[in-house]
């Protein structure tokens, strides 16, 4: 009898356990398929984690907004709206402290510091994970990449859908970042 | 042992023995052998299922290329699955402990990789606090469900590191933590209660302390040099429990009363210097500054604690470092008021305490605790060495004192050891 509640108790942890990721991949899975891709500037660098391996650090530009009002804490989490720019890049057009209502595409973002009429904000997606050994060469050939002229900037494909965000794929030189790696090995 | 089992049967059909007595006397052997073999297995199924949960964590993070992400995902899923499958058969047939300690270890780090793949697939950032504490909660019911004193120690080490990652590196107040441990608490107890001395009741013994100490800064964001009151007043808290006659008692000394000792030592070796005072009570820069209410309510409820403990079990083990729960008190609101004072009265306590220390342990003919009362004094002149405000006459003149102090207290021992040579047994 007993050994009947304690197997009953561990299924329910067992649907638990396996219900964290697999809505981690619902949630995901429907922002990739039914959201809005934005292109983000960025500049690729790369670092390690310890359970999730090798990835792209991403720093993006989009970082930074002028606002009127001055009272902003540190680490507060706030709400930015999205737009596209003339020349097609996502565009931050305002922050505000309250979940927006419907319309406009907005994230999920932290304040980093407010100074001297500027919001600094930390984006919540900053990694792109790759095949080990291609992390450490996309960041050696994107700084070669970046050190000639005329180079087309480097950007993020960032789904997004009710402030949920996935970054489908990194763009250098106008193809995703993997083939750049493969392209660059080959030269 | 063999030669009487093989035996047994026919001392029963001669009368010699009951047939209840054999079988009773077959249980006995059978239990007796049985707990070696099992703690040696289940160790190796243990540190296999560790080994194994990290090696498929850090397959995945290799993060093939050539895998579409379904089958990523199902390469995400498929450990926990399994682990979930080994884990249900033992609790449904009931099985040894050694199945149950190795699938719970397996199980706890198939659900890490799980979270971690899925979050590598969709490139989510890393809240690592959040990331943890995700684990953690989802693995802490195997504590209890597959009675798990692996889960029990990963569990309380895990919540170790997020309160740390959380608190150190982030500056947030790791909460969370103080669940974990609740949740983890009632396991430790009933262990506690039924084998007191066992291997897991050993580890627990200094785990708990040593991760309770961690995660207590942790939680001090914002106190400045408070924190230094606050840890003294934690470590005093953390003697006193050590010193209740439950834990004294035990074969194994305990994580309580080791880091307590020795941390209550550090902070006043620390605050012997003038400087020290001056940074606690803010004196340096500010004037005296208002500590948060909410800090030294904590504080009050640490000390209240520690005094219920020390006079309910007045005639236990305390030795004299437990009023260090009063004096160091007492020596901040002195230091508030006059530093100079307050840095000349810590060092007549280390003292006190230093060659009270000595005089127990050559009453006691015990020479760990002569030569721990040693070294307080040798490390408090050896710090004094470095003011330059004391001059070398007095400088050299206290180093003297010590040296002949250790090659008289050991003589002593050594010779009191000798006229009574029975007493061997109190050295360690």
């Amino acid at each position: 009898m007993k050994t009947k509640y304690v197997f009953i108790a561990f299924a329910v942890t067992a649907l638990l356990q396996a219900f964290a990721p697999l809505k981690m991949v619902y949630d995901n899975e429907m922002t990739v398929s039914h959201g809005t891709v934005y292109k983000f500037k960025t500049e690729p660098i790369d670092p390690s984690d310890p359970f999730r391996g090798k990835y792209v650090s991403l720093n993006f530009e989009e970082n930074i907004l002028r606002v009127k009002d001055t009272v902003w804490q540190s680490n507060e989490q706030v709400y930015a709206l999205l737009s596209i720019n003339a020349a097609g890049f996502a565009k931050i057009t305002a922050i505000t402290k309250t979940r927006p209502q419907t319309g406009n595409d907005y994230i999920v973002v932290k304040t980093n510091y407010y100074f001297d009429g500027s919001l600094h904000i930390n984006l919540p997606f900053d990694r792109f994970y790759m095949e080990e050994g291609k992390a450490q060469e996309a960041e050696d050939s994107y700084r070669d990449y970046s050190r000639q002229e005329n180079t087309k900037p480097a950007y993020a494909l960032v789904a997004v859908k009710e402030g949920n965000v996935v970054v489908t794929d990194v763009i250098v030189d106008g193809q995703p970042i993997r083939n750049y790696v493969l392209r660059k090995r080959e030269e | 042992m063999a030669t009487l089992l093989k035996d047994l049967p026919e001392l029963v059909e001669n009368n010699v023995i009951s047939p209840q007595t054999a079988t009773d006397i077959e249980r006995y052997y059978a239990a007796r052998v049985n707990p070696q073999t099992n703690i040696m297995l289940t160790i190796f199924g243990v540190l296999g299922g560790i080994l194994a949960g990290l090696g498929i964590i850090l397959i995945f993070a290799h993060n093939w290329d050539n895998f579409s992400k379904t089958i990523k995902t199902g390469l995400a899923v498929l450990p926990l699955f399994i682990a979930q499958a080994l884990a249900g058969y033992s609790i449904l047939k009931n099985k040894s402990s050694v199945w149950k300690e190795t699938a719970a270890t397996l199980l706890f780090f198939a659900v890490g990789a799980s979270i971690s793949l899925v979050a590598q697939i969709y490139n989510i950032s890393g809240d690592f606090p959040a990331f943890l504490t995700t684990w953690i909660l989802l693995c802490l019911p195997l504590v209890y469900l597959l009675n798990s004193n692996a889960a029990a120690i990963l569990l309380l080490v895990f919540s170790t590191w997020y309160s740390a990652v959380a608190g150190y590196s982030l500056w947030e107040r790791p909460y969370w933590y103080l669940l974990f441990i609740a949740a983890l608490l009632p396991f430790y107890i009933g262990h506690l209660k039924t084998g007191k001395n066992s291997n897991l009741a050993v580890v627990l013994n200094w785990l708990m302390p040593l991760s309770l100490l961690i995660a207590f800064g942790a939680f001090l964001k914002g106190a400045d040099g408070f924190v230094v009151v606050m840890y003294m007043a934690f470590l005093c808290l953390m003697y006193n429990v050590g010193s209740l006659p439950f834990f004294a008692n035990l074969k194994k000394q305990t994580g309580y009363l080791a880091f307590g000792e020795l941390g209550i030592i550090i902070v006043l070796l620390m605050v012997s210097a003038q400087y020290m005072w001056l940074e606690i009570t803010g004196n340096m820069q500010y004037g005296i500054y208002a500590v948060q209410s909410h800090f030294i309510i904590i504080w009050a409820v640490l000390l209240l604690i520690s005094a219920i403990l020390m006079f309910r079990y007045k005639s236990a083990t305390f030795s004299s470092l437990k009023w260090a729960t009063f004096l160091f008190p007492v020596l901040y609101f002195i230091a508030m008021v006059n530093v100079p004072l307050a840095t000349i009265l810590t060092n007549l306590v280390i003292l006190a305490f230093g060659i009270l220390t000595i005089r127990n342990g050559i009453n006691k003919l015990h020479f760990r605790t002569l030569n721990f009362g040693i070294l307080v004094l040798a490390v408090l002149t050896t710090i004094r060495f470095f003011d330059t405000n004391i001059s070398f006459a007095i400088r050299g003149s206290l180093f003297l004192i010590v040296g002949i102090g250790f090659f008289a207290a050991n003589y002593i021992v050594i010779k009191k050891k000798k006229e009574q040579p029975d007493t061997h047994t109190h050295e360690n």
